[in-house]
């Protein structure tokens, strides 16, 4: 496993957005890991597609959705220039695929663990470091 | 960093001090800095949620995962753009 002295912990796309949008496991990691000895990673990838998601919602609830990312800026963020170097290799280990820049991040030394509600997608050495958000709640 | 004086309310101030003599943070300036990094996700939830509001979650889950496939093919095409 991947150590460091306080936990980096990477959520995914589909679960930060679950996270932020309603109650349950999602949420309940993001609320952990703001309480906690954790510290929350985000890429520039990741709010770039949440940013592109909220493209087709109503203007009202696109603004609040838009100043929601704002406020993750805060957060750990990952650049394109940092996960970038580690494509090719995510793209051996899960194919050319929407996860793949995902997969890169995790792959950097930024993370020590990757939450995400679809463990078969990213397959790695370590399966520790690949928790779903119940798995992470399991493990505090 | 830059530095501002801030005025606390007595019961607040107690508190803090209370966590960094428990040893939760170094000293009050970082227990501040780290509670006011707490705000910002809190805060990030609170406007997520107006966004969802009646919004089905697994409806909306499919439809960013149809978008995050078209970023990615996006970023693909660029990526090999000359």
């Amino acid at each position: 496993m991947k150590s460091s002295k306080r936990a980096r912990v990477l959520l995914d796309t589909s679960t930060l957005f679950s996270a932020l949008g309603w109650s349950g496991a999602p949420f309940e990691v993001l609320i952990k890991i703001n309480e906690g000895n954790s510290d929350l990673v985000l890429t520039d990838y990741i709010l770039d597609e949440l940013s592109d998601h909220f493209r087709d919602f109503p203007p009202e609830r696109r603004e609040h959705a838009l100043e929601s990312l704002e406020h993750l800026e805060e957060a750990s963020v990952i650049k394109e220039s940092e996960w970038k170097e580690n494509l090719s290799r995510a793209e051996e280990l899960v194919g050319e695929s929407k996860d793949a820049p995902i997969m890169a991040a995790f792959l950097t030394d930024r993370v020590d663990v990757l939450v995400t509600s679809n463990e078969s997608d990213f397959p790695v050495e370590d399966m520790e470091d690949v928790q779903t958000p119940t798995e992470f709640l399991e493990k505090l | 960093m830059e530095k501002v004086q801030v005025r606390f309310p007595r019961e607040d101030l107690k508190k803090i001090e209370k966590e960094v003599k428990e040893g939760k943070y170094p000293n009050k300036s970082e227990a501040i800095r780290d509670k006011v990094r707490k705000s910002y996700i809190l805060e990030a939830v609170v406007q997520m949620r107006r966004a969802t509001e009646g919004i089905d979650r697994e409806e909306a889950l499919e439809k960013l995962e149809e978008h995050r496939t078209e970023k990615y093919e996006e970023f693909k095409e660029s990526e090999s753009a000359p």
